[in-house]
């Protein structure tokens, strides 16, 4: 598995081309296997998900228990954030993976009550509310559009502490980084 | 000493024997730091380590962290760090203490460490950086735990361990996992009880973990017996240098000589076998074998990728001891081999010099300094290339609710992990690399 990916991993664009290639569909039980909502076909992961980007719509990606683990490589959370998924929202995060997805502005959820994985269907669309008081240890809101016309509300807690979520402001740690070292300068 | 280092090898640790906090973490750990952002870590726990006593003949330091490991099992040093104090501290060298704080990894250990010591001090001056250990000599009280904490440990840290040097017996631990010691003495019996193939196919010395002057003279010390009482080597024997100094030092002192002529190999300065990069000689074999070696890592295929290879770790004088014997059931404390002349003989204890008398040296040591100011340094990288790419600066937040969000995938239950997360296979750097395997 490892072989054809070796050569890209200095090249972010290229490596994104296996973004969670391995991660099951819910909804087929398939591998790289998803519905694009757009035009109601299936196509690979990453190949959905340029789509959207090509299409300025952002995405979450829905995960369950202990999503992230045997991940400490940075491309991990790198790849989603540079194709445009927004948020990832799981039952529960490894570490490290959770760390890494923080430092690169994305938004890593957990399901305040893990029944409500089940609420999410596959013709979501979905919006996250309370970002403009998103502080630490204060659960945001998850409104779920269903595409039969109904819509329900779910909260979602997260672990960020201040600084991480300047993280999140700024777009990634790395930008904070930049704008203070060019401060310094 | 005193000081605190990351490294993107779980084998960072090591720099303990230098009384560092040193801790091993991932890449993107490592590239923060390295911009000035700060590494966070839960407060670990403390674990003490009191060492009595002084090590004699057979006994090395490897044998401290081998019974450690024996006691603490390969989770028991979870979430905390391990300090190490003592008489039995103190009198050791700093390279071994360096071997121990190595092997904490093997523990689970976040970092292993000691105080700082005139060990220290002789190994730094000895190693060229004679201004540090003066400027840590120094300061020496306040790079080492207060007298009342080491005087009354309990009170201090969460667990402590009391260990007598002066009878620690040498160890082997295995096979497939570091933490299953057995004291030599005990090995034949636990060989038989257990089916744990006797024959050892080969020997190997060296790596990061047991490389120093120290193991290799020791160890040399064995080899110059094989010619002088007309043993010969029983099996296959290698050794490793842990980088091109102590190679080049070993070299110059007679001692590879001394290995070349009883038949053994000198491999390249490199992990080589300890990762499984030699050409193991009947690593396809299906049924059991047995190697011994003074690594710190022996889970199943790591040295040569086969699972019926069965793999001990020792100190690197046992492992010697171990390949000229060619079997486990022998206990070089107290058995005789039979030499060329039909006499049995017995070697005598290991001894060695805990530096090079005549000092480290080196012609080339393979190190590249980076640039003093790295600020006119440009990277270029080509626009058509498909293996690198320059990062773009992410989008900042829009400062608005994400609306309209698709749902891309829900994975189900683990494991959601894809090729990448599996292989991690995503950083430039090869210590990166590196930091999956060690
Ligand atoms: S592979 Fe072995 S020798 Fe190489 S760094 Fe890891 S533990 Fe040390």
């Amino acid at each position: 598995m490892a072989g054809p990916w070796l050569k890209f991993r200095g090249h972010l664009d290229n490596i994104s081309n296996n973004m969670l290639i391995g991660a099951i569909n819910f909804y087929n039980e398939k591998t790289d296997l998803v519905k694009n909502q757009l035009t109601g076909e299936y196509g690979t992961v990453p190949n959905t998900q340029r789509a959207y980007k090509a299409a300025g719509i952002g995405t979450l990606v829905v995960g369950d228990e202990n999503y992230g683990e045997g991940s400490s490589r940075e491309h991990a959370a790198m790849e989603p954030r540079h194709l445009g998924v927004r948020a990832v929202l799981v039952k529960s995060f490894a570490r490290i993976h959770e760390t890494n997805l923080k430092k690169q502005g994305m938004l890593g959820l957990t399901f305040a009550n893990k029944e409500d994985y089940d609420k999410i269907l596959e013709d979501d669309t979905i919006d996250i509310v309370g970002l403009s008081n998103f502080a630490p240890n204060q659960p945001l809101e998850l409104v779920l559009h269903h595409a039969k016309g109904t819509s329900e509300t779910i909260q979602v807690n997260h672990t960020y502490n201040q600084q991480q979520i300047e993280w999140f402001k700024a777009g990634g740690a790395l930008n904070i980084i930049r704008k203070e070292f060019e401060e310094r300068q | 000493p005193g000081g605190m280092m990351i490294g993107t090898d779980s084998h960072t640790v090591n720099a303990g024997g230098l009384g560092m906090i040193a801790i091993g973490v991932g890449g993107a750990d490592a590239c923060d730091v390295m911009a000035g952002l700060a590494w966070e870590l839960k407060m670990p726990k403390l674990i003490g380590v009191k060492l009595t006593g002084k090590l004699s003949g057979w006994a090395a330091p490897k044998d401290v962290i081998l019974k450690v490991a024996g006691i603490l099992t390969v989770k028991g040093g979870t979430g905390a760090v391990v300090e190490y104090f003592g008489e039995g501290a103190t009198s050791m060298s700093c390279t071994g203490k360096g071997t121990i704080c190595n092997m904490g990894a093997e523990i689970g250990a976040t970092t292993s460490t000691f105080g700082y010591d005139e060990s220290m001090s002789r190994y730094l001056k000895a190693t060229g950086r004679e201004d540090i250990a003066v400027a840590a000599d120094a300061i020496a009280a306040h790079l080492t735990g207060d007298a009342e904490v080491y005087a009354n440990p309990e009170a201090y840290f969460d667990q402590v361990i009391e260990l007598d040097l002066n009878t620690l017996e040498p160890h082997l631990n295995g096979p497939f996992t570091p933490d299953l010691a057995t004291p030599i003495s005990q090995m034949k019996a636990a060989a038989a009880a257990n089916g744990w193939p006797t024959k050892i196919e080969v020997g190997l010395i060296g790596s990061c973990t047991n490389s120093s002057y120290e193991d290799i003279s020791r160890a040399v010390s064995l080899a110059q017996q094989v010619t002088d009482k007309g043993l010969t080597l029983k099996a296959e024997f290698n050794i490793n240098p842990g980088s091109e100094q102590i190679r080049y030092t070993i070299e110059r002192d007679g001692f590879l000589g001394v290995f070349d002529k009883i038949g053994a190999n000198v491999f390249a300065n490199a992990c080589g076998p300890c990762i499984g990069m030699w050409a193991r000689v009947g690593a396809e074999k299906a049924e059991k074998n047995t190697i011994v070696h003074s690594f710190n890592r022996n889970f199943a295929k790591r040295a040569d990728g086969n699972p019926n290879t069965y793999a001990f770790v020792g100190s690197p004088e046992l492992v010697t001891a171990m390949a000229i014997a060619g079997s486990l059931d022998f206990n070089p404390l107290t058995d005789t081999l039979t030499n060329d002349k039909g006499e049995q003989v017995k070697l005598d204890p290991p001894s060695g010099h805990e530096l090079p008398p005549k000092g480290f040296a080196v012609e080339d040591a393979g190190y590249q300094q980076p640039a003093e100011d790295g600020s006119g340094i440009q990277v270029m990288v080509s626009p058509d290339s498909k293996r690198l790419q320059l990062l773009d600066p992410f989008a900042a937040w829009e400062g608005v609710d994400l609306k309209g969000l698709k749902l891309l995938i829900k994975a189900n239950a683990p494991p959601i992990i894809s090729a990448w997360q599996v292989h991690g296979l995503n950083s430039v750097v090869i210590s990166i690399i590196l930091a999956i395997i060690c």
